[in-house]
């Protein structure tokens, strides 16, 4: 089913020009060594139908491919940029006309963008949002892209995601977002970043979150980059995100390879998604962990077990780990007899700090992808005592899976995970948003655009609920 | 894209506008090279066809036509005429046209009040309609860029009268000052008066002011031409050991490649730094990079407070080596210079005093990662106000400046200033106890002497305000408890 | 004859659309001749047509099958005796099985139920079962977790967010459902779209269906299979309703059929069996009530007579009796004194028996009363006098009279009622075979017969009244 894409400001329209990319260049090449009994040209050509269905449409002469994108962005050099890096690429660009720009910026004053722009916006938006839905025969949902430190991605995106679920009651929506650097890139991000969160967590139905300190953390000790552009980092966005969005099948355990080979994939992936590992409407935080990640380099020269692979993503979560380096493998899952210790009493909005305590989550996806996935053990991941204990196992922990190696890995895995993990970046921003707010800093500028303080009151007080929410799980 | 109009006013406005516009033309110069008109120059400029009598504008299109004739976004207002009609002799009376210009002929005699009061208003309906022309020949008009001396009376007091009337007829444009402070042994004996008297009109109306000081300028116009070749000075007080070659164009006091040809004006090297600052200001939101800074941006994330808009700005490097190599060590230097003493545009020391807010606008061969770790690095020896521990705004554009692979601007809005308005402060109340000079002022029709004191209590609450904000300095200030979840 | 043939091919049509194969019209002759070998596809039959509205589970040994049958029989309100005598290894009995199927079929209308949940075959949308495509992954429902919910949270707090997840998981599970909705609507709209052959005229484009059969040939001639099955069905079903009457005449034979075996079989029982056995068919109810009636109106007009007689007596009696009432009214009033003081003294006699002083009163209030008895009983009391004799022999042999007409009255009434209970009795068994049948011979019985019991009822009733009167009359 097809997923229609927005693209909101300028990290929105960065990641979303890079993530097509790459589910292009992923889809289209294949290293031949991998090619195999399970992965022939069949498989290869229905993985490829997949990926084009679901993100792109063919133009009349069906040669070249379009995304089904909206770009939005209040200003037109983000926008411009994108258009050319896609038109270089040869092999995809944006459709026509379905570039929304204003000539000034919502100039990181997320009021600006959500009472100003925003609504001004919103007819035309609409109107190419609706197009580019047309053009689906099978539509499932909105993927979109914004950040949440800016004016624009925050601002006019938490408008549109709201007005979209007005608009779209019953389509599914799901927003990435991009968290900004703990020590700031722009200064109101953390007043941005609440306001914004507060907002889409009343319409969107789930929310993956790409923390940049993280993803910066990956670049250097991972892919062993000097000089990090933010292109880097949106690589490894787009690289995450893709492990979820490419095609996959229902995994079965005990199944051949053959199994796989002919099982029909996930067909609404987007929903199927939502409702697996958003169940409960007030949990919609999701991060994303995957292992292996490395340089091109260092790609040729690794071999991975699934075990080993899953052992240590498996560790990823329970030790809230965003890669696999530096785990911390002390972290346990209680054994049953001793479940809380005396650190049962933690304070609302602060990770627990024993070793004892660990991630808990509320639902997981993994996604697994490559050459033998059907040898993998997955028993470690349905165990329930990962979940907080309301959650009914059955629905806990869904694996989905692909025979074809993704972007030159071999063997990789992704989990996509509603768990405890935000709670701690959270908590850091509301702190700091809280003291500025405490000392009324800046908020003259947002008072400017017709907000009221009542309104800051409120996205404090809503995203203190989540925070609450997910620490006692 | 965005538009913005350069109002140069007075002598030192029009001195610092012309070589703005000088080195606007050669960084577009550099960095266009096919001679196409795109958004980039549209912001600054106008692409006319000057066959025609009355020259018409060239739309800006889908970014195809070349450029025919540039004309730039400015209305040039002073009450002589000696330095618009160099200009207008000059090489880059092309760029600029009659209909821009507002003289007169007798000046300001350095009194606020002539400029304020008797120009302000015999010429307000006149500037008003310049102002609207250019404004109009604009596709989206963002900013106003003010250029203006405070201690003349032209520049004091006709560009803050420009101001007022801006804030009145474009209330949702950026007004931007960069206001030219002068030294304290200034000539001109009334200049406390007339910077007091300026300063109220910037703290009402301005959104953002680029105090620039003539002393620090002419502090760091020396510290290059030291380091520079000995050509003219002659004086070699930097080391200058052999692999330390400078690259003389790469200065931020040069001029070099610019239309400009001949000898060089004195305080042409001065006037360059002040016109660099706006130059890399816009520079974000004139050209692409991967992290963006609008102007609306800077004013968003710096000013945190109404009225506190004065920003503490420092340019570097302050020129580059010849060597071709970037060795990281430089990189890192260029942070480090960006917050010592001798590198601000005003004789103040932010590194000792409370930063409130901080960006980081760099241009060129810089990645987000280099700006991360150097402001890890320089976090440590800063100060920053306990809410706001991490108040950086960081923009990143692609297109270096001339002649360097890579250049830093910091503005900061850092309580260091109030030393500058303590001093000015000074200096007006030793006159203004003796009245010395007023009846200068008040004999202007429309001139109170009530102006006096609120002038001087706008100021002093200034300084309070930034008094108050250093006090917590260093102080862990006790939360307010955050809000509760039942 | 021809037309009941082919009726019941068309019933057996329609039953073997719902249980293949098992009964042929073969069946039904063998079993109007209560043949045995027809027997267990009639009870499999009887049980297919039971369980329509139904999901019951076919247990297929034959003890069960034919327990179960009875059961939901006795449950449908059927009470003949012999059906449920039949045995269970369904060695006999297919005479009986084919009323009962009858009776079943009339009185539930399963043909007209069976009509109306006809739905057409051809339509725009192949049914679903074409789709049907287990390659197709489902995800995991919340049936998943019906294991470990019992086991499950018993903090009501996580209940209650247990509570929350699944109601959320629904809620998103139904939106997938509309996009699928949607995307279908789409298909179909992209289907209609492509334009049909000029060929084809009744419709501008293509089906779903044409579409899904043009690429899957095999699943046409599957289609076409259906769809002729379909056609003999619905055209059974139609000759069902044309000629429903027919059937039932045929069904009426059966039962003679059974009626003439069970006179021929049970010769030597008595008559009142036989008479019961003649009762069960309903023409002849029919003449029975009318042989009653016959007798009833003979009876009312010998009562007429009589009637009459008694009534020119009585005139006769009234002058006389005035004439000696006036004379011996005050040797009466004598008489009645003496008779009321005899009867006070018994009285007071009676009272000093029972010494309770609450007593008294009670005498008091009854004395009254007792004289009024004695006033009543005037003629007993002139007949103790012995100079009311004419008077009082005629009273006597009136009384007489009317005693006897009332009790020959009453035996008829007994004897009627008796006979409206065996009616009625009897009454399921015979009203059944067409309760709710529409213009068939025997619903005319059917109906008639309460209106004629009425009738009946309502001259018993006029009987009863004009003996009454008579009594009154004599009094």
């Amino acid at each position: 089913m097809s997923v229609v894409s927005l693209q909101l400001g300028q990290c929105g329209n960065q990641i979303g020009g890079e993530l097509f990319n790459l589910l292009i260049e992923d889809a289209t090449k294949l290293n031949p060594q991998f090619f195999s009994k399970s992965v022939d040209s069949k498989v290869n050509h229905e993985y490829d139908c997949e990926v084009v269905e679901r993100f792109f449409t063919r133009d009349k002469t069906g040669n070249s491919l379009n995304a089904r994108a909206v770009m939005i962005d209040m200003e037109s050099k983000a926008i411009s940029q994108t258009l050319s890096q896609a038109k270089k690429s040869g092999k995809w660009c944006y459709p026509e006309g379905q570039q929304f720009c204003q000539k000034r910026g919502s100039g990181n004053n997320w009021a600006h963008g959500f009472l100003e722009h925003g609504p001004k916006s919103w007819e035309r938006v609409l109107d190419m949002v609706q197009k580019e839905v047309e053009k689906c025969d099978r539509f499932c949902g909105f993927l979109i892209f914004m950040s949440l430190a800016g004016g624009t991605g925050s601002g006019v995106g938490a408008y549109i995601t709201g007005s979209l679920r007005d608009e779209f009651p019953h389509s599914f929506i799901l927003n990435q977002v991009v968290w900004p650097y703990g020590t700031g890139e722009v200064i109101v991000q953390n007043y941005n970043a609440i306001l914004t969160l507060s907002h889409l967590y009343r319409c969107s139905d789930g929310i993956v979150i790409l923390e940049n300190d993280k993803l910066q953390n990956i670049c250097s000790r991972l892919m062993n980059l000097k000089h990090i552009s933010f292109k880097d980092i949106n690589e490894v966005i787009s690289h995450k995100l893709a492990s979820v969005l490419q095609p996959v099948k229902l995994f079965s355990q005990g199944r051949d390879a053959g199994f796989y080979k002919h099982a029909t994939s996930v067909r609404n992936l987007l929903g199927d998604l939502i409702e697996q590992v958003c169940p409960h409407p007030e949990y919609k935080l999701m991060t994303l962990k995957n292992i292996p990640q490395m340089s091109e380099k260092s790609l040729a020269y690794s071999t991975y077990t699934w075990t080993g692979l899953l052992k240590h993503l498996r560790q990823m979560l329970i030790a809230d780990a965003s890669m696999e380096e530096g785990i911390d493998w002390e972290v346990k899952i209680p054994v049953p007899s001793n479940p809380d210790g005396e650190d049962y009493h933690q304070r609302p909005g602060e990770l627990p700090r024993l070793k004892t305590r660990f991630n808990k989550s509320i639902a997981n996806l993994l996604v697994l992808r490559g050459v033998d996935v059907h040898k993998s053990d997955l028993a470690s991941f349905t165990d329930p005592r990962l979940n907080a204990s309301w959650v009914p196992s059955g629905c806990a922990t869904t694996i989905w899976c692909h025979p074809r190696p993704f972007n030159n890995y071999e063997k990789s895995a992704t989990l996509l995970s509603n768990s405890q993990t935000p709670v701690a970046p959270l908590n850091f921003v509301v702190q700091k948003a809280w003291n500025m707010f405490t000392s009324r800093a800046y908020v003259h500028q947002y008072l400017k655009y017709g907000m009221a303080e009542d309104h800051f009151v409120d996205s404090f007080a809503a995203t203190e609920q989540i925070i609450k929410s997910y620490s006692s799980l | 894209m965005t538009q913005s109009i350069v109002v140069q006013v007075g002598q030192c406005g029009n001195q610092i506008g012309c070589r703005f516009w000088d080195l606007a033309l050669r960084e577009h110069a550099s960095t266009n090279k096919n001679g196409i008109f795109d958004e980039s120059l549209s912001s600054f400029f106008r692409n006319v066809d000057t066959r025609y009598k009355n020259p018409i504008d060239i739309p800006l299109g889908n970014s195809k036509q070349k450029i025919k004739s540039l004309k730039a976004r400015a209305v040039m207002i002073d009450m002589e005429e000696g330095v618009v009609n160099e200009i207008l002799k000059g090489p880059l009376r092309d760029v600029f046209d009659c209909q821009q210009l507002i003289t007169d002929v007798s000046g300001s005699g350095n009194n606020w009040a002539t400029g304020f009061m008797m120009y302000g208003q015999r010429y307000r309906e006149q500037i008003s309609e310049v102002i609207r022309h250019a404004a109009e020949l604009c596709d989206c008009l963002q900013c106003f860029f003010l250029i203006h001396s405070m201690g003349g009376g032209t520049g004091s007091g006709l560009g803050t009268s420009v101001l007022n009337l801006l804030a009145d007829e474009y209330t949702d444009v950026y007004r931007f000052t960069s206001a030219v402070y002068p030294s304290a042994d200034d000539d001109v004996i009334t200049s406390p008066y007339n910077s007091v008297l300026a300063m109220h009109q910037l703290t009402e109306y301005a959104d953002c002011v680029l105090p620039i000081e003539n002393q620090a300028l002419v502090d760091i116009c020396n510290k290059v031409s030291s380091a520079l070749p000995p050509t003219k000075t002659g004086k070699k007080v930097y080391h200058q050991s052999s692999q330390c070659h400078i690259k003389a164009s790469s200065a931020i006091t040069s001029s070099d490649g610019g239309v400009k040809k001949g000898p060089e004006k004195p305080f042409d090297n001065m006037n360059n730094i002040a016109a660099n600052l706006t130059l890399n200001m816009t520079s974000s939101s004139r050209f692409e990079g991967s992290l963006n800074v609008d102007l609306n941006e800077i004013t968003m994330n710096l000013v945190p407070f109404p009225k506190l808009h004065y920003l503490v700005s420092s340019q570097t490097p302050l020129y580059s080596l010849t060597d071709v190599k970037l060795p990281p060590r430089r990189l890192d230097q260029m942070f480090s210079d960006a917050f010592s003493k001798d590198h601000q545009l005003i004789k103040a020391d932010p590194k000792h005093s409370l930063y409130l807010a901080c960006a980081l606008m760099l241009r060129g061969n810089v990645e987000i990662s280099d700006i991360r770790r150097n402001i890890e690095r320089l976090k440590p020896s800063l100060h920053f106000i306990h809410w706001n521990q991490e108040g950086w705004k960081t923009g990143l554009c692609s297109v270096p400046p001339v002649g360097n692979p890579y250049s830093l601007l910091a503005l900061s809005n850092n309580t260091c200033i109030r030393h500058t308005f303590g001093e000015l402060k000074d200096r007006f109340m030793k006159l203004y106890k003796r009245k010395a000079h007023v009846h200068h002022y008040t004999h202007v029709d429309g001139m109170e002497a009530s102006q006096f004191d609120s002038s001087i209590e706008s100021l002093k609450w200034l300084i309070q305000e930034y008094e108050t904000l250093e006090a917590q300095m260093g102080r862990t200030v006790e939360d307010i408890p955050r809000l509760k979840i039942a | 004859m021809a037309q009941i043939r082919e009726i019941i091919g068309a019933i057996c049509t329609i039953f073997n659309g719902h249980c293949p194969g098992e009964i042929s019209p073969e069946s039904f002759r063998q079993a109007k001749f209560d043949m045995n070998d027809t027997t267990p596809t009639l009870w499999r039959t009887l049980h297919t047509v039971l369980c329509f509205n139904t999901f019951r589970p076919i247990d297929s040994s034959k003890h069960n099958l034919v327990n179960l049958c009875k059961h939901a029989m006795f449950q449908k309100g059927y009470k003949v005796t012999d059906f449920y005598n039949l045995p269970e290894d369904m060695s006999r009995g297919s005479r009986e099985l084919m009323l009962a199927l009858g009776w079943l079929m009339a009185k539930e209308d399963i043909i007209s139920d069976l009509i109306s949940r006809l739905e057409p075959l051809i339509f725009e949308d192949p049914p679903i079962h074409l789709y049907s495509n287990d390659k197709i992954p489902l995800p995991k429902t919340l049936d998943h977790d019906r294991g470990c919910e019992r086991k499950g949270p018993k903090n009501p707090a996580h209940v209650a967010e247990l509570l929350k997840l699944k109601y959320h998981k629904l809620s998103l599970a139904l939106r997938s459902l509309l996009a699928s909705r949607r995307e279908y609507t789409r298909a179909i709209c992209k289907l209609h779209s492509v334009p049909k052959g000029a060929k084809f005229s009744s419709s501008s484009h293509f089906s779903s269906q044409d579409i899904y059969f043009l690429c899957h040939p095999q699943e046409l001639l599957k289609y076409e299979e259906r769809v002729e099955w379909f056609c003999n069905y619905a055209k059974a079903l139609l000759i069902w309703v044309a000629n429903e009457a027919t059937f039932w005449k045929w069904m009426t034979s059966v039962l003679n059929a059974k009626i003439h075996d069970a006179k021929q079989t049970d010769r030597k029982a008595d008559t009142s069996n036989c008479q019961e056995d003649q009762l069960l068919k309903p023409n002849r109810i029919l003449q029975k009530t009318k042989e009653h009636q016959v007798e009833l109106s003979q009876l009312l007009h010998l009562q007429e007579t009589t009637y009459r007689t008694i009534s020119k007596h009585w005139k006769k009696a009234k002058v006389v009796l005035l004439q000696s009432c006036v004379q011996n009214n005050d040797d009466l009033s004598k008489h009645l004194m003496l008779l009321d003081n005899e009867l006070q003294l018994q009285m007071t006699e009676l009272q000093e028996g029972s010494i309770n002083k609450c007593s008294k009163c009670w005498t008091q209030q009854t004395v009254p009363l007792c004289l009024r008895k004695v006033n009543q009983d005037q003629p007993r009391a002139g007949k103790a006098s012995k100079e009311v004799s004419v008077v009082s022999q005629e009273i006597a042999r009136l009384t007489k009279v009317k005693e006897s007409l009332v009790y020959k009255m009453k035996t008829l009434q007994e004897k009627h009622k008796a006979k409206l209970y065996q009616v009625s009795h009897s009454h399921p068994n015979l009203i059944c075979i067409s309760s709710n049948m529409r213009g068939n011979g025997l619903s005319m019985a059917d109906n008639n017969l309460p209106r004629h019991l009425i009738c009946l009822c309502g001259i018993v009733v006029k009987m009863e009244d004009q003996v009454r009167f008579l009594a009154r009359s004599c009094i």
